[in-house]
Order: C-alpha cells, then sequence, then structure tokens
C-alpha cells in the first residue's frame, strides 16, 4: 500500500466476516501508482470489480498518478436528478395512480432498444456526446433553467468521441431517454421533514413538496467504453511499469495517450448520462403536466460513477488531482467557485437514494469535507442479486409495500427480490455516519410514494392505485432480522485481517491517528 | 441468460454465427458474453441456444439461435458487461475445471 486505507463508516455498517471484498478493494485501490493521501470507502461501500464501490481515490498527474476505468465504473456518470413539484402531496394524492401508470407507460426501461428521443443517427449521437443535458435541451428536451441546475451546467468538457468505439456508438444509439434495469429508478416522493431550512429553500424544497427523482446512467454505451478502456490498458501497463491485483484496476498514467484517450471517452459517456437523465425527467414533466397540472423544477443532477480533474490541498500545497469517485457523490463545499451562483452559499446538493420503499436524503457538502470533498451516493448492497432471491420472500415484501401504500410500477417478482430494502443498508445509518464524519450535513429527507422500476412488469400482483401514503422510512417487517444481520464487523475478523471498525462514524483522517496494523493481505497496510 | 429471462425454446430459432477473440479462455468466455449483450442492446435479440467451437485461430466460432425480446419474458436486471475481476477458466491446483464470470447489470 502506498497509502492508508480509511473506512468513513459506523461499525455496523462494515463488511461482516462473511461479507463482500470491499475492505480488500480499499488496500487494493491504495497500491495504484501516484495515489494520494489515503484509499478512501464511504459509509454504503461494497464489493465492486476492482475499486470498491463507495470507494473514492485521488492521484497525482505530476508524480505518476493513474486513471483507472474501473475506478469510475462500468455506469460512467450515473447518477441521481431529483426535480420539485409545485405541488404538495395532499395535492396529488387524488391522481397519485393516475401519474404512476403514465409515468410507466411513458419511461422506457428494461432490456434492449428503445429510448424516447429516437437519435437521427451516429452524428447526431456526437452532438450528445460532446453537449450533453446542454445539447438535450437545445434540442427542445428541457428548459434553460434545467442546465443552471445541473452539475458543471449539464455538460462535461473535452469530451471527444473519438475516443468512443463504433460497438459504443452502436449501443448508445437507440437508449437515449432509458431508465435501464437492475437498481434504477424514477421515483416520486414528499419532502417529509426538511434539516436545514435555508439550504432546503435554495435548492427549492418545501415540507410536504412532491419530487421525482430519477436514478439512472449512461446505458450500454458507458459499459461499452468501461469495457473497451480497461482492456486497452491492460494491454500497455507493463510498458509504463504498471502492476495491479485485481485485472479490473487496470490503469494507465493520467497524461498518457491511454490515460487521455479514457478521460475524453468517460467524458463522451458523462454527457451521454445526463442527456440520458434530462430526457427522463423532461417526461416526467410532461406526464405531471398532463396529469396532475403543475410543473417539475430541476433542484439538481450529479453524477456519482465519475473521475475529474480537481485541485485539492495536499501536504499544504494547491494540487491538481485526478480524483475517482465510484459510487461517491462530490459534495463541494460552500463558497466553491465551481457551484452555480445561487446555491455557492449553501454547498454542493448531495443527492442520495435509499433502496426501494424506503427514503432518501438531500445532503450538502461542508466546509473542509474530507475524502476529497465526497459523500455517500445510496444505501449500499449488503447482500447479492442470487442472496436477495434465496431469502426475500416476495409476497410478504409487496404486502409490506402496499401497507405503506408505495405505487411500484414495472418490477417482475424477482426484480422486487433483487431490490428488496434488506439487500441494502440502511441508508438512515449511512447518511447518519457521513455526516458523523464530516463529508456532508442534512438537509430534507424525502419518502416515496411510488416507484418506476427499471423492469418488465410480469407476474405481480398489481397494487391499487390511488393508495399510497408514503410511509416508507420504517424498519422492514418481512423477515428476521436476526437472520439477516451481516453488518456487523467482529474485530479481528475483517477481510484483511485488520480491525477496520469504528463505534461511532468518524473519518479516521478527521478524528485521530490510524491505527498501525500488520495487514496479512499487504505487508505495509496500515488500517 | 435465466438470471434475467424465462428460457425460450430453441426451435425454429434463427442462428447467427459470430466469431469472438481473446488471449485466454477467460477472455473469450467473457468475450461471448459481450457478444450476447451487443446483441441484446443493439439488436433486441436474446439467444435461446449458444453452440461455440474452438476456431483454428484460438478464438471461438458461437452459434446464437437467437429471438426477439418481444417474443421473451424479462424477469430480472437486465446484464450490460462482463468484468475481468475475478474472471477464471480451467483447472485449479485439484485438478477440478470451474469458470466464474462477473457480469454487471
Amino acid at each position: 500500500m502506498r497509502v492508508p486505507g480509511i473506512i468513513c463508516a459506523s461499525r455496523s455498517l462494515l463488511p461482516g466476516p462473511d461479507g463482500d471484498r470491499s475492505l480488500e478493494q480499499v488496500v487494493n485501490v491504495a497500491t495504484l501508482p501516484g495515489i494520494v493521501e489515503a484509499s478512501y470507502a464511504m459509509p454504503d461501500m461494497h464489493g465492486g470489480y476492482g475499486f470498491p464501490i463507495g470507494g473514492v481515490a485521488a492521484t497525482d498527474p505530476a508524480h505518476g498518478g493513474v486513471v483507472s476505468p474501473g475506478g469510475v465504473g462500468f455506469d460512467i456518470s450515473c447518477g441521481v436528478r431529483l426535480l420539485a413539484a409545485d405541488a404538495d402531496r395532499g395535492d396529488l394524492m387524488p391522481v397519485l395512480g393516475q401519474v404512476m401508470n403514465r409515468l410507466a407507460a411513458a419511461i422506457p426501461r428494461g432490456a434492449g432498444r428503445g429510448g424516447i428521443w429516437r437519435l437521427r443517427g451516429a452524428g447526431q449521437l456526437r452532438h450528445v456526446l460532446t453537449g450533453g443535458a446542454r445539447y438535450a435541451v437545445g434540442q427542445g428536451h428541457g428548459v434553460e433553467r434545467d442546465l443552471l441546475r445541473c452539475e458543471g451546467g449539464g455538460a462535461v468538457a473535452d469530451a471527444d468521441p473519438a475516443q468512443v468505439s463504433s460497438r459504443a456508438i452502436d449501443r448508445g444509439l437507440q437508449q437515449v431517454g432509458s431508465l435501464g434495469s437492475g437498481n434504477h429508478f424514477l421515483e416520486v416522493q414528499a419532502v417529509d421533514e426538511i434539516y436545514d431550512c435555508d439550504a432546503a429553500r435554495a435548492f427549492g424544497l418545501r415540507p410536504e413538496q412532491i419530487c421525482v427523482m430519477i436514478h439512472c446512467g449512461s446505458r450500454g454505451l458507458g459499459h461499452q467504453i468501461c469495457g473497451d478502456h480497461v482492456r486497452a490498458m491492460e494491454k500497455v501497463m507493463a510498458r509504463y511499469g504498471i502492476t495491479v491485483p485485481d485485472r479490473q484496476l487496470a490503469c494507465a498514467p493520467v497524461g498518457s495517450p491511454e490515460g487521455q484517450g479514457y478521460l475524453r471517452a468517460m467524458a463522451a459517456a458523462a454527457n451521454y448520462g445526463r442527456a440520458n437523465r434530462q430526457v427522463l425527467a423532461n417526461t416526467a414533466r410532461r406526464v405531471f403536466a398532463q396529469t396532475a397540472g403543475g410543473d417539475l423544477n430541476l433542484v439538481y443532477d450529479v453524477s456519482h460513477n465519475l473521475a475529474k480533474i480537481e485541485t485539492h490541498v495536499v501536504n499544504g500545497r494547491p494540487t491538481e488531482l485526478c480524483v475517482h469517485r465510484k459510487g461517491a457523490t462530490p459534495a463541494l463545499p460552500p463558497g466553491h467557485p465551481d457551484l452555480p451562483p445561487d446555491l455557492r452559499a449553501t454547498g454542493q446538493p448531495v443527492l442520495i437514494p435509499g433502496s426501494m420503499g424506503t427514503c432518501s436524503y438531500v445532503l450538502a457538502g461542508v466546509p473542509g469535507g474530507g475524502a476529497f470533498a465526497s459523500a455517500c451516493h445510496g444505501a449500499g448492497r449488503v447482500m447479492s442479486r442470487h442472496e436477495a432471491l434465496r431469502r426475500v420472500n416476495v409476497s410478504r415484501l409487496q404486502r409490506w409495500l402496499e401497507a405503506r401504500g408505495i405505487a411500484v410500477r414495472g418490477a417482475s417478482a424477482r426484480g422486487l427480490a433483487e431490490e428488496a430494502p434488506d439487500a441494502y443498508k440502511d441508508v438512515t445509518a449511512v447518511v447518519t455516519a457521513a455526516e458523523g464524519a464530516d463529508l456532508c450535513r442534512k438537509v430534507a429527507r424525502l419518502v416515496p410514494l411510488g416507484v418506476v422500476k427499471g423492469l418488465a412488469a410480469r407476474r405481480l400482483r398489481p397494487i391499487p392505485p390511488g393508495t399510497a401514503t408514503g410511509r416508507g422510512c420504517r424498519p422492514a417487517p418481512w423477515q428476521n432480522r436476526q437472520r439477516w444481520s451481516r453488518n456487523r464487523c467482529l474485530p479481528g475478523r475483517s477481510p484483511a485481517g485488520t480491525e477496520a471498525c469504528r463505534t461511532r462514524p468518524t473519518c479516521a483522517s478527521r478524528r485521530g491517528p490510524i491505527p498501525e496494523r500488520s495487514a496479512s493481505l499487504r505487508p505495509s497496510a496500515r488500517w | 441468460m435465466n438470471s434475467f429471462a424465462e428460457p425460450v425454446a430453441q426451435a425454429g430459432r434463427r442462428a447467427v454465427k459470430r466469431h469472438v477473440a481473446g488471449e485466454t479462455d477467460a477472455d473469450l468466455v467473457a468475450a461471448a458474453i459481450e457478444e450476447v449483450i451487443y446483441r441484446l442492446d443493439t439488436r433486441g435479440e436474446i439467444p435461446a441456444a449458444v453452440a461455440a467451437r474452438r476456431a483454428a485461430d484460438g478464438g471461438i466460432d458461437l452459434t446464437l439461435h437467437l429471438a426477439g425480446l418481444d417474443q421473451v419474458a424479462i424477469t430480472g436486471a437486465v446484464p450490460k458487461a462482463a468484468s475481468l475481476s475475478g474472471l477464471r477458466c480451467g483447472r485449479d491446483e485439484s485438478g477440478r475445471w470451474s469458470c466464474a464470470v462477473t457480469v454487471d447489470v
């Protein structure tokens, strides 16, 4: 390890002894050339490919720092967009069923082709890859104000479609404006609690307000770009004298042709992801206008899978770094020049979707935010999809959702099981840990009223429309908690043979020295 | 395939031949999966059955018996990529053959 591994988590959020490989992956990331300060993991950390999900790592290009596509993940620019309606919960309830049915019909999802925006061909796709949400708005998929509330104004600079393979272009041509599947969703929510009134006002949120949250990314195009560039870098690593402990950590110096090629292709995928969410949001806006008679205003759009060149203070000096965030949300502090003027006093909005049926959070960056101004990105899985399928009783889960009045559209029985709340950590515990580690602060809590999942609807008992009440932030009773307790961390039995647990939410770099350990996997391990 | 779609009868399906390359057997497995994912995303087709044959150049020739997505019930998260992390194909120290590939959805 070149730097320590630092886990920002409470004891209960750490992987158990039979858990995933995320702790080992934190160690592996700490071996990357040019990494500075630490290999960080957020409270929602869980096993990924190469990097852990919830991982943050910054490298110094001036000192051999590398960029690794595995540090961004397959779904480049996967992120969250939050819109706020000019209607309150009471206004929407009478028509909620109708709204959900119309959203389910209007939002393409699941397998294969079929985006809302039918592009004219590869030429127009290249405009999407360079212009992102900005190009989408210019083509009628939104309003100018949307761009003011998109990270980076809706587009990432330096995108180069020439670095995107023909297979990636093929996969991206017919998916602009589609949700995908897995944990991607569109959710109708209500603001249940405000923690920071000034920030909530600046974001455009008020109690009882209806919101729409969209979680999706760059679809097949982003996955293809990641795979293409991992393989390309794997072939040239030896030339740069680089070895990595996991093939998916393949990397190249930031300034190398391979490193620059990836960053420019990644930027293109990021723009695709932002255009995708822009088109979906505009469709939701149209549905709301037709069924509920109101407008949806963009609160914010932020990616949680991206690498960016940013300036941070390292050893007392401002240093240009390549910051990888994979399942981690940028959380710029108040006053940061990259924030739009109307949000500069509050800090960057951080959007944290909960698991299906549970609450979501809106957070904000804090002064001196650690982990290169990063925070968590969601609840974080504790169970594989296969394990969830074995353990979740779908009928009981469906009754639990019904009892809370949460209308689910577009989920198969299998999809429900895979996305059951107990397949994830408790999002409230995750957010509490992130806040306790001084990574962010809470602004608002949102509860679900209805969700459109990214799966085909088969074999699912229909839920009567118009029954939703949004009581979604309670423990799930459809299984035995004792039997499912996987988050306990037993000292001395974590995968790296270390005692990485902390009894209270903290970020080691901010609350005291890192304990010295002789990890069995890496002789130089320091956590 | 059963992890995200209900089984489809092979009989009468359109057969398409594809060649995939890779430096190791494990890479060939990943390349074959990537080929299926590519067709799923771009053509809206999934294989009801797949036959693989070693090609003269060390790659494999795939025969995909394809069904349209409109003929298939999608039941789970759709595959998007094959990870190189933990990818393996071959015999372990005890001589037992095994193959492992993790598919991202």
